[in-house]
């Protein structure tokens, strides 16, 4: 009977749907890897250990608004875009709540992500069945715990005293509140950890790369300089006893900042930048030109362009130099965005050809005093060609060190890739490369970052060199100890030695003998300012030396990029205001960033934030 | 619908007549006619107690031969209320039925079924299917303000991208993506969009508890149910709907040209001590348009948009059958032409159109007196061309970046374009990137078997259904990117030099990508209905199970998704007075644990149908129905976003990092934890409802009202409060929020004839207001900065308290962020602690959706003329402008457009304390465009969404064609806004405008039925 069949087709295919039952949801991916798993496999964890590398920033991209803001903030430069946060930021126009280049969580995932490596890889079974097994782990184990390290100590340079976290084990997720309530540690107690931290890797570590595929891995003599850097932030007016933080406390009222100056900090920074010197692995890169002879302009273009030289300690094999830095430090016509300025009190600093300053100070109208002995000129324009000007450059630009042509690119000069664009760079208002029709494309400060553009790269056909990213070099550990040395040990003569060497690489005369100790640091400090240019040094040495509040608040001068329309159009070469910067003293720091205060009752916001 | 009825040919019995031998037989003779006069063919007239009848013929005529002169006549035809006379020895007898009163008998759909409307406790709404009829393509578009309970936004007009957020009963839950209702059409849970509103049968609404306890974990959100029309027995019906439109944006935004944008940008920087970025002889030169090359004054709307473009839509279907078979066909043709401006440089077409082709084929078989077969199967095709490069709301934000003075929009002889990557030619987006074409192809497929067990147990039947359905959208792009130039100046001769500002590609590259579906779905119910005297029972057990599979980019994505479940329905009414109902789902989701998969979702209804108590009969003369409904329950919503499998961990793939000297290499990919594994379950909602029901005056005024309350806890969410120094990549989810709603939606229609003009009234309004009671978030310093308490949908900011006046109010006022001078907004210190910042920000306003929806419509017919106006309208809402575009010279003179009210605005000469905007400025230079409530505007707006007028073309024109009758009408949509806010338009939300505008559309039709 039909009916009768129509029932049982139903009961049956109930039946049948009621069958599958039992696995109708257990199609879940439980064959999926998991972090265990990952922790049991050589590549997997080696992928892993790449990934906390990889919360080194890549600092060649310092525009984007996710890029890394030290250099636009600083005095040396400007970022052209008025839509950029370092634009608002130097304005004084943000807070706590702003979230700007909030590094606080960057560093603090890369710090459980190393924590959890070194938690986890011990366990490893097939790298523990291979040869040499345990020594690899060992050795990935310290690697990640270099790495912690500068984390840190990147987390210390910006926001000042931290919280140090548990050092074996990462907080579950699910932890009760409680157990994710600390409070900051003291400056002093993070400067230690680190240190120890540092030399407990190096311990486990090789002194340098014995394979040509480990360059860029943390090694012995990478964990010996991050560490004479952390000790010189440390010995530095900021850090030690700098009483304007005296009531920079816990809520129980720990105080997060020394308050008496302690010298031997300077001698410790001097013997830890000494003991990578010792090392003697590293000398200053010397390159020579056509005719064999030493060439200090191209030493110092090079050093940062040929991977791996002789001075180089640490570098980030993959970055954004070609795809960013180049494309914003290059001009408009030569396919680049003009993005990237040198302020005049920039270009000022460098000293002439004769290794004298050329500007003293500023009179109250922004106007330079000029140091007549050093033969530099601000009005008018050359009649003749010089090793690095053509004649009809405008006078201040001539004769000046080499560093600065290696350095800046000002109207008159040409690309490094000259053969690709032929064409006389014009940063003046109607200039190739000025800001009519240049969209949001030009210079505010007419001038132009020229340091670690590859000469073989062409924006405009996007044929980019790539290279490491330096991020530590022999010069920085030489005027480290030249800088903590002329405080540990006023007088001793490596002090001036090591700068001496610094300017002899540059390709000017040494520094007379009979300076005071005050002038040697300030002529350190100018070395420093001008050998690590846009290397994204400057911020923080400006701060550590208290010094910011008078190099990065008010006025900021550059071209009068609103006028001329040509190369020898006087109004363009004019010194005129293009911002006025605010500097307060809470701008020592970053704040921490509002959303983590409110998360952590026990987690106090920097001063003045 | 009653139309249609009259003109069926009823098949009846043949009807044999028998005289009474012994009594003299009557012959008796008359007309049956409609209310309005005209004759009905085909009505029974059955002699009372007997088998003996006839029925009228084509004209309504009949005769009857009747032996008993106390014979009673019965009159009988569907859709009429059937009417007994006596004989009483007349000899002719014209009858006039009168419609049906269908309240009564009419039914609503339900969850898994239908009830009978008087005895059904659940919260739902219907919308009659004509209504939604309109000349837009996206039906989703079409709802709000017809149904009471429907709330939401169009936030754009794009064709193929106007999909309105729709909330039934406002938003519960913290994330609005995850507030979206089910939708099932035909059962089966399948898009809405691309339906053909010719081919909707019934449209509900399923709001409460108990009308969405038995979808258990999908019912939390509200339920739609669509069914699709199916054919009825008859001759063959056929019919022809042809409708032509042209539309257009309802509103742009307006932007200042040239000269203005100079002279405001000179202000905007001299105003703060900059320097002038234009010379007087460039503002003269662009004044003068002597040369448009160097000195452009582009207004760019004008160069991407038409003013108007044209939709086009055609319908044919035919339906009929008989007792074995029905059938419903139809064919649907919708177009719609893009406003977009093409180049007649571009050698191939870039217009943004879209085609779609619907069919709808649902056959009904009844294979035994006792067993149904449905089978439904619908499909579409959809073609789409557009622009390469961009989609439209990217090149809105394009003309938004480019000032008007910045470039022209091509040279005589080549293309216009600066280096930038963010300041990008409109114009060249749209017309010289090339194209992509879009098809998709769907198909919905479904059949259902229905067998009444009456011979077994009397009410019982059973019924099976199997459903596949199947998606796939193709996309082929074919991009370039030409050179661009710059004109930098001219030369001696006074031709233009260029500067190449980007080297590109000339010649069209390919790309194409795809994606699709399928979807099985199956349920077997058992159903049970019968009436024991006074009590009525009912039952319904139902399993069901889904299983889906999209193309998705990993996998997780491509793992189908799968849900199952028991569903239970329980109903009892004592003559149709008392009415009780209990609800359940028992249902589960793959996305948790073993051990927590399954959910029991239950629901309880009480219903009181007061109007058939005894004491209640002296007053049905004035209210002929009143009912009283309550209902409580429990639901669930199993969609928690991306995330899937929430209690397995994930490894995810990571950047790496690279080690080597340059020569040798060595690259790693990343691997971390992407995802921790957490222990969470659906949310839950327990819903509370009490309606009321009323119907008086006749039945003609008829009133609905419910108010609703619901808490939904255990909302899923990443955990706020983790700090940032635990780590973590991605903030484990939890079961950690709540949110309360409540609110009222009602209804009400009523009708009348005011002489000859028959009137209908209808109206709804939906209020819905939600409270966060818990979002994990932290403790905040001072309790006006939490969200606790407020909207989900809450915007935050400042609070202006207006502009300074001069520095010496600024000096003795808290202190500002940045550049202040007078003409800045001065904002309130609501700590007292004398600096504007962080701790200042409060709840501002009420949020960019709206807590009332409404709407309202008149429709008046006289003879052969129909006349109807709806209007759809929103309130308490309120949205806040900023950004690029907005905020003059936001980015300084490098970029960003200006809106043409920047000429309001506060100067030192004209220190107009109400300007439009502050004191201008260049760049951000201080807080007066972060979110404050100087630029936030009321967007409360009542829309005329729809304008129709017909003509019925009287049928004599007709009836040598062979059509029965047919139809000249008019519909506008969209055609007039009333808001105080004029900006842009006014559903678009937030910022600065910049999304496609809802369209206005004009369009005439005609309905022909054969």
């Amino acid at each position: 009977m039909q009916f009768k069949t129509i029932i049982n087709g139903l009961l049956i295919a109930l039946a049948l749907c009621c069958s599958a039952c039992s696995d109708f949801f257990n199609q879940v991916p439980d064959d999926r890897m998991t972090i265990d798993e990952v922790f049991q496999r050589r590549l997997e964890s080696e992928q892993y250990l790449a990934n906390v590398y990889n919360y080194i920033r890549d600092e060649s991209d310092q525009t984007l608004s996710q890029g890394t803001p030290f250099m636009g903030l600083s005095d040396e430069s400007d970022i052209t875009y008025t839509n950029h946060n370092t634009y608002l930021m130097n304005l004084g126009n943000w807070n706590a709540s702003s979230d700007y280049y909030n590094f606080w969580r960057h560093y603090y995932v890369g710090i459980r992500s190393a924590t959890y490596f070194m938690e986890n890889i011990g366990r490893n079974s097939e790298i523990l069945a291979g040869e040499g097994g345990e020594a690899l782990i060992r050795k990935y184990s310290a690697e990640a715990r270099a790495l912690r390290a500068e984390f840190y100590a990147c987390l210390l340079k910006q926001y000042g005293p931290v919280i140090l976290l548990p050092e074996e084990q990462v907080i579950a997720p699910d932890a009760p509140m409680e157990e994710f309530s600390f409070p900051r540690n003291s400056y002093d107690e993070c400067v230690d950890f680190i240190v120890s931290e540092f030399d407990k890797a190096a311990q486990d570590l090789p002194l340098w790369y014995e394979d040509p595929l480990d360059y860029g891995r943390m090694n012995k003599a990478v964990c010996m300089a991050l560490k004479a850097r952390v000790l010189l932030y440390a010995a530095s007016p900021l850090w030690n006893g700098n009483t304007d933080y005296a009531n920079f406390r816990n809520k129980d009222g720990k105080a997060l900042v020394n308050q008496t100056y302690d010298a031997t900090k300077w001698k410790r920074a001097a013997d830890a930048a000494k003991a990578v010197m010792d090392l003697n692995l590293f000398n200053l890169y010397k390159r020579n030109n056509d005719k064999g002879e030493f060439d200090p302009y191209l030493s110092h273009q090079y050093v940062l362009l040929e991977a791996y030289n002789s001075e180089i300690i640490f570098a980030r094999k993959t970055n954004a130099l070609g795809a960013t830095w180049e494309w914003r430090c290059i001009p408009r016509f030569a396919g680049g965005t003009s993005g990237n300025g040198v302020t005049q009190s920039q270009v000022d600093a460098y000293q002439m050809s004769n290794g004298e300053v050329p500007i003293l100070g500023y009179n109250s109208d922004g106007t330079p005093v000029i140091n007549e002995a050093s033969g530099y000129v601000e009005s008018g324009f050359s009649t003749t060609d010089t090793p690095f000007t053509e004649a009809g450059v405008w006078n201040m630009y001539l004769n000046r060190e080499p560093r600065f042509y290696a350095s800046v690119t000002f109207t008159g000069s040409y690309v490094p890739n000259k053969a690709a664009h032929s064409a006389k760079i014009g940063l003046f208002f109607n200039g190739n490369t000025g800001k009519n029709n240049g969209a949001n494309n030009f210079s505010r400060t007419g001038h132009l970052i020229r340091k670690n553009v590859h000469p073989n790269s062409n924006q405009a056909t996007s044929n980019r060199v790539a290279r490491p990213l330096v991020l530590m070099r022999l010069a920085e550990i030489y005027l480290n100890y030249a800088e903590a040395l002329n405080e540990a040990d006023p007088g001793n003569p490596d002090a001036l030695k090591y700068t001496n060497l610094i300017r002899e690489r540059a390709g000017i005369p040494a520094l007379p003998d009979e300076l005071t100790q005050s002038e040697l640091r300030d002529r350190i400090l100018l070395e420093r300012r001008l050998e690590l240019a846009f290397e994204r040094h400057r911020w923080f040495d400006t701060r550590r030396h208290k010094q910011a509040g008078q190099t990065d608040g008010g006025k900021f001068w550059g071209l009068d990029i609103d006028a001329g329309t040509s190369f020898t159009d006087p109004s363009f070469y004019k010194r005129v205001v293009f911002e006025e910067r605010v500097f307060t003293a809470k701008n020592y720091l970053f704040p921490i960033p509002q959303s983590e205060i409110e998360k952590d009752p026990q987690l106090v916001q920097n001063p003045g934030w | 619908m009653l139309k249609f009825l009259r003109r069926i040919v009823l098949i009846t019995t043949c009807l044999s007549v028998q005289v009474a031998a012994q009594l003299p037989a009557q012959k008796l003779a008359g007309a049956v006619t409609d209310e309005k006069g005209e004759g009905l063919p085909g009505v029974s007239i059955l002699i009372k107690g007997t088998q003996t009848g006839t029925i009228t013929d084509t004209k309504g005529l009949y005769e009857i031969v009747v032996a008993d002169p106390a014979a009673v006549l019965v009159y009988s035809f569907i859709g009429y209320q059937q009417q007994e006379l006596a004989i009483r020895n007349r000899t002719t007898f014209d009858v006039v039925l009168i419609p049906q009163d269908q309240s009564l008998e009419e039914v609503v759909v339900v969850g898994f079924g239908t009830q009978k409307k008087i005895t059904s406790i659940g919260a739902q709404t219907t919308v009659r299917p004509e209504e939604l009829k309109l000349p837009v393509r996206n039906l989703n578009t079409a709802l709000m303000g017809r149904l009471s309970g429907v709330m939401g936004v169009q936030r754009s007009g794009e064709p193929g991208n106007d999909n309105a957020e729709l909330f039934i009963r406002g938003i519960a839950t913290l994330d609005r993506g995850l507030s979206q209702p089910l939708i099932l059409v035909d059962g089966v849970e399948r898009p809405m969009n691309d339906i053909d509103p010719e081919d909707i049968g019934s449209f509900t609404l399923l709001k409460d508890a108990s009308a969405t306890a038995v979808y258990g974990v999908r019912g939390a959100n509200g339920v739609i149910i669509i069914t699709t029309k199916r054919g009825t027995a008859g001759r063959p019906k056929i019919r022809v709907r042809y409708t032509e439109g042209v539309t257009a944006f309802t509103k742009l935004p307006e932007l200042a040209d040239g000269v203005t944008y100079m002279e405001l940008s000179n202000e905007a920087s001299a105003t703060r001590g900059g320097s002038l970025n234009y010379t007087p002889e460039a503002i003269a030169q662009t004044r003068a348009g002597s040369d448009p090359y160097m000195y452009p004054n582009v207004d760019w709307y004008a160069t991407i948009f038409n003013k108007n473009a044209s939709n086009r839509n055609a319908n044919m279907n035919i339906s009929g059958g008989n007792e074995v078979a029905t059938y419903y066909l139809s064919a649907g043709y919708y177009s719609e032409q893009g406003i977009l401006k093409t180049d007649a440089l571009a050698k191939y077409n870039s217009k943004l159109n879209l085609d779609r082709y619907n069919f709808t084929s649902n056959l009904t078989l009844n294979a035994s007196k006792t067993t149904r077969i449905e089978l439904g199967v619908q499909g579409n095709i959809t073609n789409r061309t557009l622009p390469g490069a961009e989609d439209m709301s990217t090149i809105f934000g394009y003309v938004m970046a480019i000032p008007s003075v910045f470039h022209p929009v091509k040279y005589p002889d080549r293309l216009a374009g600066s280096t930038s990557t963010v300041i990008i030619n409109p114009y060249n987006a749209l017309t010289q990137r090339g194209y992509r074409t879009l098809w998709s192809n769907r198909l919905f497929s479904n059949i259902r078997l229905t067998q009444q067990l009456d011979d077994w147990v009397p009410g019982l039947n059973v019924s099976g259904m199997f459903s596949f359905d199947a998606t796939n959208n193709h996309n082929n792009t074919r991009t370039k990117n030409p050179d661009r130039y710059l004109a930098i100046g001219r030369n001696e001769n006074g031709e233009l030099e260029y500067e190449r500002t980007f080297i590109g590609t000339e010649y069209l590259g390919f790309g194409t990508s795809s994606s699709g579906s399928r979807q099985f779905y199956s349920e077997a119910s058992l159903n049970y209905s019968r009436t024991f005297g006074t009590h009525e029972v009912g039952g319904l057990i139902l399993y069901n199970q889904r299983d889906y599979i999209g193309t998705g980019g990993d996998l997780i994505t491509s793992l189908p998704q799968r849900a199952r479940g028991i569903a239970s329905r329980l109903n009892y009414a004592y003559a149709s007075r008392y009415l009780a109902e209990v609800n359940f789902g028992y249902n589960g989701s793959e996305n948790f644990a073993p051990g927590r998969r399954y959910g029991f979702f239950p629901s309880l209804g009480l219903g009181w149908v007061t109007s058939e108590e005894q004491f209640f009969e002296p007053v049905k003369d004035v209210i002929q129905f009143m009912k009283f409904r309550f209902t409580h329950g429990r639901v669930g919503n199993s969609t928690i976003g991306g995330r899937r499998f929430a209690y397995i961990g994930t490894v995810a793939n990571t950047t790496g990092y690279a080690f080597g000297n340059g020569q040798s290499n060595l690259n790693y990919d990343g691997r971390d934890i992407g995802e921790y594994a957490v222990d969470v379950t659906w949310e839950t909602a327990v819903k509370t409802n009490l309606g009321f029901e009323l119907m008086t005056l006749r039945n003609k005024l008829n009133v609905q009202v419910d108010l609703f309350k619901e808490n939904r806890e255990g909302i899923f969410l990443r955990r706020d409060a983790l700090p940032g120094f635990l780590g973590i990549q991605q903030a484990p989810y939890g079961n950690v929020g709540i949110v309360h709603n409540k609110g009222i939606d009602a209804s009400m229609s009523y009708e009348a004839f005011i002489g000859k003009v028959h009137l209908q009234f209808q109206g709804n309004f939906t209020y819905a207001k939600n409270r966060v009671v818990a979002n994990d978030e932290p403790q905040k310093d001072y309790p006006w900065m939490s969200r606790i308490g407020q909207k989900t949908t809450q915007s935050f900011g400042y609070e202006a308290i207006g502009l300074f006046r001069d520095s010496t109010q600024i000096l003795n006022s808290p202190v500002q962020t940045g550049d202040v001078r007078p003409g800045d907004i001065q904002f309130r210190d609501l700590n007292g602690d004398g600096v504007i910042d962080q701790f200042d920000i409060k709840p501002i306003g009420k949020g960019a959706y709206p807590e009332i929806i409404y709407g309202f419509g008149l429709t008046g017919s006289y003879k052969n003329f129909t006349l109807g106006a709806f209007f759809q309208g929103a309130g308490n809402v309120d949205i806040i402008m900023k950004d690029e575009g907005f905020v003059p010279f936001q980015a300084g003179s490098e970029r960003g457009n200006l809106f043409s009210v920047a000429t309001d605005r506060w100067t030192p000469e004209n220190p107009n304390p109400n300007a439009f905007y502050p004191r201008l400025s260049f760049g951000l230079v201080n807080d007066n465009y972060k979110d404050n409530t100087w630029f936030m505007r009321s967007t409360n707006y009542l829309r005329l969404k729809t304008l129709q007028a017909g003509y019925e073309l009287p049928d004599s024109w007709f009836s040598k064609v062979g059509a029965k009758n047919a139809r000249l009408f008019f519909i506008g949509y969209n055609l007039l806004t009333f808001s105080s806010f004029k900006l842009w338009d006014v559903e678009l939300g937030s910022g600065r405008g910049t999304n496609y505008p809802n369209m206005k559309t004009f369009s005439l039709g005609i309905d022909v039925n054969f």
